[in-house]
């Protein structure tokens, strides 16, 4: 941030804007509770604020704020073609939380919403009776309903604030058929740690090169105390998934990667991993554009991409080099099969 | 660029005194007052003419790197005695509702003041007691979601602020003009504090380059005649450049004395710049 002497934002959640319906739930006296110091808005809709034009998405993320909000429709959306299905028919993603407490530079939340604050969904009720009618209706009832809850957040890394991973973990222990995934770089394993395992819940964690997760993954916890969660989550026999998820191709990369999965196997039993993903860097079109015009203080905007349809990614020679590098490094440890790509 | 509207002389009188402003007389629909990089129109009451004020003190100066900033009085929905709030206090606004239309506005609330915040609710015509108990708590006011909305079409919304001071608990009354201006002249030195806050936030930005790099772009522009498209090649290399090699851009002064005389000649000119700035740094590697 230029003409930044000085420069003291208010602290993250200064201000709590909630909806009046939102109030009668408890997750949002939680909130209260939470900060009790904060600043509370009433408010009509989240819309009203998480939408406005022109509002600067960088400097919000220096001092973010919380909007609690009744979702009423659009509960489960179809997964995403830039997301890995690992062949599951039934493949739907959703949104407790939309926007990341953290601020990585690579992630499509930067050319995505609007707006840097968060909007919290209270009514969670609402999203597991949305998840049990997609479940009853599913394409292919031979296979779960694999609904993926951390995308365009990072629920784990807000479970001390609200606990969406416990009642989602508690949800699909009770729900036969569902298969759930929490994706995350929080190391705040601990906050889950006392819940019985789940076989129908996946935890996973996306992992850089220390001087990627540095640079571009502003607040996220560094790798190896993410490796150190992993290692606990499983210790406890929890499905665990690894994300290389995007490999950054700078100079003296692979050298990096491989260091890191050397790293990751020497404390984690590669047979105990369900499974590995990888990909490359890859955004829908119109984030890109925004993102570029967003930051441009990232040196990662100004890589020269391809387009290919609507989405931008690594050309086709780096995608391959990457493709072929990290599958002959997986696979020294985890059988190909359980390893999926985006690249 | 810090820009003010009132809805009232008495409101201005205060702020025109204190950055001794003097009247813009090319300026004839609405009176404008300017020094420096600070400028204040006076609007009249109600919202309408709030936004045209507005729209004309925006669009008559350069807005890209502006704040701008409703200031005036406001009655309180508390009644007298009754809770913290007295005359003479002074808010900053988080949130503003239009009670004709029942939207609401909210300028973001990014960096730290001393001062309380409340909710503004905006009317069309005065409010006594028994009218203000069907709006928020907070205060109410003739012009906010006017400023507001005309505001927004122009600057993102934590440069536009909304500062009230404490006239009334809704007696509908005349208000004495002197006693208005005593009013805001009073909280001057608190504003002042508030004043500096919305002037830092004009100078923030995520563009690595600075204004002296902008500068030194631009002659650079000029002299190699590039086209638009050139010219925004070139600036994402020197923003490139500076992230990669985390220094400000090499010297260009080369590039500042050349008289190219033709297209191609100044597109060979181009190309050798962009190679300049296209340099891997010496650096070790990122791993």
């Amino acid at each position: 941030m230029t003409g930044s002497a000085n420069f003291s934002t208010l602290p993250h959640f200064s201000h709590l804007y909630i909806e009046e319906e939102a109030f009668a739930y408890p997750l949002a006296q939680r909130l209260i509770d939470r900060f009790p110091n904060a600043e509370i808005v009433r408010i009509t809709g989240y819309r009203g604020i998480f939408t406005r034009p022109k509002q600067d998405f960088p400097l919000q993320k220096h001092s973010m704020k919380l909007i609690a909000a009744v979702k009423k429709d659009r509960f489960l959306y179809p997964g995403s073609g830039h997301s890995q299905g690992f062949g599951m028919e039934n493949f739907f993603y959703s949104t407790p939380i939309l926007n990341c407490v953290y601020n990585c530079d690579y992630c499509y939340l930067q050319g995505m919403y609007p707006s840097g604050n968060l909007v919290v969904f209270v009514n969670e009720e609402d999203f597991f009776a949305a998840a049990r009618q997609t479940l009853a209706e599913r394409v292919n009832p031979a296979q779960p309903l694999y609904l993926c809850l951390s995308y365009d957040t990072d629920l784990l890394a807000f479970e001390r604030i609200l606990p969406y991973c416990r009642s989602w973990i508690e949800f699909a222990r009770r729900t036969p058929d569902l298969l759930i995934e929490l994706r995350t770089k929080s190391a705040a394993y601990r906050s889950i740690a006392d819940i019985q395992v789940s076989e129908r819940v996946i935890l996973a964690w996306t992992l850089s090169p220390a001087q990627t997760a540095t640079r571009y993954e502003h607040g996220a916890p560094p790798s190896r105390r993410r490796i150190e969660a992993i290692r606990q989550a499983v210790t406890d026999g929890w499905p665990v998934r690894l994300c290389f998820d995007p490999v950054i191709d700078l100079p003296g990369w692979q050298r990096a990667y491989e260091t890191l999965i050397d790293d990751v196997f020497a404390r984690i039993d590669p047979m105990s991993v369900r499974d590995v993903t990888f990909g490359v860097f890859r955004m829908t079109a119109s984030y890109f554009d925004r993102m570029k015009r967003r930051r441009p203080d990232t040196d990662l905007v100004y890589e020269p991409y391809e387009r290919i349809d609507e989405t931008v990614a690594c050309p086709a020679e780096r995608r391959q080099a990457i493709r072929d590098f990290m599958t002959e490094r997986l696979c020294r440890y985890v059988p190909e099969e359980r390893i999926a790509a985006w690249a | 660029m810090l820009l003010f509207v009132a809805a009232l002389h008495p409101e201005a009188r205060p702020l025109i005194a204190h950055f001794r402003l003097e009247q813009d007389i090319a300026s004839r629909a609405l009176p404008v007052y300017r020094r420096d990089d600070i400028a204040l129109t006076v609007s009249g009451v109600g919202r309408l003419k709030s936004a045209i004020a507005t729209t004309h003190l925006i669009t008559r100066i350069a807005t890209q790197d502006a704040a701008i900033l409703n200031i005036g009085i406001a009655g309180s929905t508390q009644a007298e005695n009754t809770g913290p709030v007295a005359i003479g206090d002074m808010f900053l606004i988080h949130r503003i509702v239009e009670a004709a239309s029942e939207r609401e506005f909210f300028p973001d609330m990014l960096m730290p003041t001393d001062l309380s915040e409340t909710t503004c609710t905006t009317v069309d015509r005065p409010l006594d007691r028994v009218d203000g108990m069907n709006v928020a708590d907070g205060l109410v006011d003739m012009e906010a979601a006017g400023f507001f909305q005309a505001a927004a079409v122009f600057l993102p919304p934590h440069r536009i602020g909304c500062i009230k001071i404490v006239s009334d608990f809704l007696e509908v009354r005349r208000f004495d003009k002197n006693w208005v201006g005593n009013l805001v002249q009073a909280r001057m030195e608190d504003m002042d504090r508030v004043l500096n806050v919305y002037r830092h936030l004009t100078t923030l930005n995520a563009d690595p380059l600075e204004a002296a790099d902008h500068a030194r772009l631009k002659t650079v522009r000029t002299t190699l005649r590039l086209t638009e498209t050139q010219s925004l090649q070139l600036t994402e290399a020197a923003r490139r450049y500076t992230l990669r090699h985390r220094t400000s851009l090499p010297d260009l002064s080369e590039f500042v004395q050349l008289r190219p005389t033709t297209r191609q000649e100044g597109k060979r000119h181009f190309d050798r710049l962009r190679q300049l700035l296209d340099t891997p740094p010496l650096l070790p590697p990122v791993y």
